[in-house]
């Protein structure tokens, strides 16, 4: 389980890997919220190499989307588009709230669009 | 998009910091504690749970007194082994025992020392070695027994099984050790109609399941003022705009609800960011998933729900479940998945066993787990 993030411009790209499941999202879920409120115009939460997303951690997940919401900035995902990572997202309609992109390019250009 | 210089370019030109946090790892190891004592802790067999203190006296495991911890298994050998201290350090000693005692998996052969976390099998327990302090295990023992009464409630409010009727159900719900938020019901609207629901909070404990509890008792109402409770569209809407996150304590929840009219053999649906419920044909040839693309319940405040409907061929079985019955890590680490669990759906019943009961017995022997990470909750309701 691992959390680190990087800085382009006016766009944060924050990089989970492992599993959120109970104990991943537990060990997460702090630093995700602090490195979300970066005063960045766009937050890429990239998730192309996330392994397993249980229910807490799309808890997680929307919750930061919505701090991010909150303070007028945008928020989006990457994830692979063949994966379980995938299947969650679309079974609780997560999509329908935080914008998926395939690509890191195509999402850090859409968090600042 | 034109020739200025852009960040796009080169999205990691300007970057400024990274850092890299790994949870778990040394900056959090557990502070040496002046007060911490050696446990085994049973995490499988008949007496999962029990936690035995290995002190400075040796204590014999075995199957009848006068073995100190007596095992009441009968592949346990009368005095199987003993576990003792040294320097500060757990040993573990098969005493000649019939089926073995074993370290990590290994069959032990002379004092053998148990690391913390590591795992002792005696007969068809197994201990882990935990080593904490006395102050923390009291505080969880005080936490398992709320959780334990946490678990009776829910199991309290579960509805009886119906044994005979047009409509026949069955079920399993098999608690995690920490308590999911599952939860699942069904009645009838009318003696003609009959709803059935099953729904999965985020999170595990105690507040999870309160969480269910209180959506639940919105659910199990016969009458609700202005909402038709044949319309699973607008019962997901009705709780959606109870419920938010904002004003629930940050608590989401995917629901899957159905409605089944007898008289026209058909069934109208909602899954609101759940999985699919599948309805097998009484040829047990395909499962059908039913499953509408709809959000979780909670999170937008003015989401449109949509229905989905089907015909219901008489004898047809609906199976309706939660992600703890398929995100299922085997040994190996590999997922069991929707989609190997799916066809277990259709393997032919048992003459000895409910259908619940044969596909959790199924999913374990799929998995090689006894026990489960999350709440396991599978309702089968049958059609005649």
């Amino acid at each position: 389980m691992s959390i680190s993030f990087n800085d382009s411009g006016e766009v944060r790209t924050i990089m989970i890997t492992g599993r959120l499941d109970v104990d991943g999202t537990n060990s997460v879920a702090t630093q995700l919220v602090e490195l979300s409120q970066a005063p960045k115009k766009g937050v890429v939460v990239d998730l192309s190499t996330l392994k397993f997303l249980a229910s807490i951690g799309i808890r997680a997940l929307v919750t930061c989307a919505k701090d991010v919401k909150a303070r007028g900035a945008k928020m989006v995902l990457v994830v692979d588009p063949g994966s379980t990572v995938m299947m969650s997202i679309k079974a609780t309609g997560i999509d329908q709230l935080v914008p998926v992109f395939d690509s890191s390019s195509d999402a850090q250009r859409a968090a600042v669009a | 998009m034109g020739a200025t210089a852009h960040d796009d370019d080169d999205p990691y030109a300007a970057l400024t910091t990274t850092v890299i946090a790994r949870p778990g790892g040394l900056g959090s190891a557990p502070v040496a504690s002046d007060d911490r004592a050696h446990y085994l802790v049973a995490v499988e067999g008949a007496e999962r749970g029990r936690r035995i203190e290995i002190g400075e006296r040796n204590l014999v495991i075995g199957r009848v007194k006068p073995a100190d911890i007596v095992l009441n298994d009968e592949i346990v050998s009368r005095n199987h082994c003993r576990a003792s201290l040294v320097m500060g350090e757990l040993f573990v000693t098969d005493l000649g025992s019939s089926n073995g005692t074993y370290v990590a998996a290994r069959r032990i052969t002379g004092p053998t020392l148990v690391a913390p976390g590591e795992r002792v099998a005696i007969g068809s327990h197994i201990f882990e070695h935990e080593w904490r302090s006395r102050r923390e295990v009291e505080d969880d023992a005080a936490q398992d027994s709320d959780l334990e009464k946490a678990k009776q409630y829910v199991r309290s409010l579960l509805p009886e099984r119906i044994r005979q009727g047009a409509v026949q159900t069955d079920w399993v719900l098999q608690p995690c050790a920490k308590l999911g938020g599952d939860l699942f019901g069904y009645h009838f609207i009318d003696p003609r109609t009959f709803a059935i629901y099953l729904l999965d909070v985020t999170g595990h404990g105690t507040d999870a399941a309160m969480h269910a509890v209180s959506v639940a008792n919105v659910l199990r109402q016969r009458t609700l003022p202005g909402v038709d409770k044949r319309d699973p569209a607008r019962m997901a809407a009705h709780l959606n705009e109870i419920f938010q996150m904002e004003t629930h304590g940050g608590m989401l929840l995917s629901l899957w609800y159905g409605v089944y009219d007898m008289d026209a053999g058909t069934l109208a649906y909602t899954s609101a960011g759940h999985h699919a419920s599948y309805l097998v044909g009484p040829g047990r040839v395909d499962a059908l998933p039913l499953e509408t693309s709809n959000v979780l319940i909670g999170m937008m405040p003015t989401y449109d729900y949509r229905s989905g409907f089907t015909q219901v061929p008489r004898g047809s079985s609906l199976y309706v479940f939660s992600d703890g019955v398929f995100e299922v890590k085997s040994a190996d680490g590999e997922e069991l998945g929707i989609k190997r669990f799916v066809p277990l759906l259709t393997a032919p019943a048992h003459s000895q066993m409910t259908e619940s009961r044969r596909i959790l017995e199924a999913v374990k022997d799929c998995t090689g787990c006894q026990s489960f990470e999350d709440d396991f909750t599978l309702v089968v309701a049958t059609f005649g």
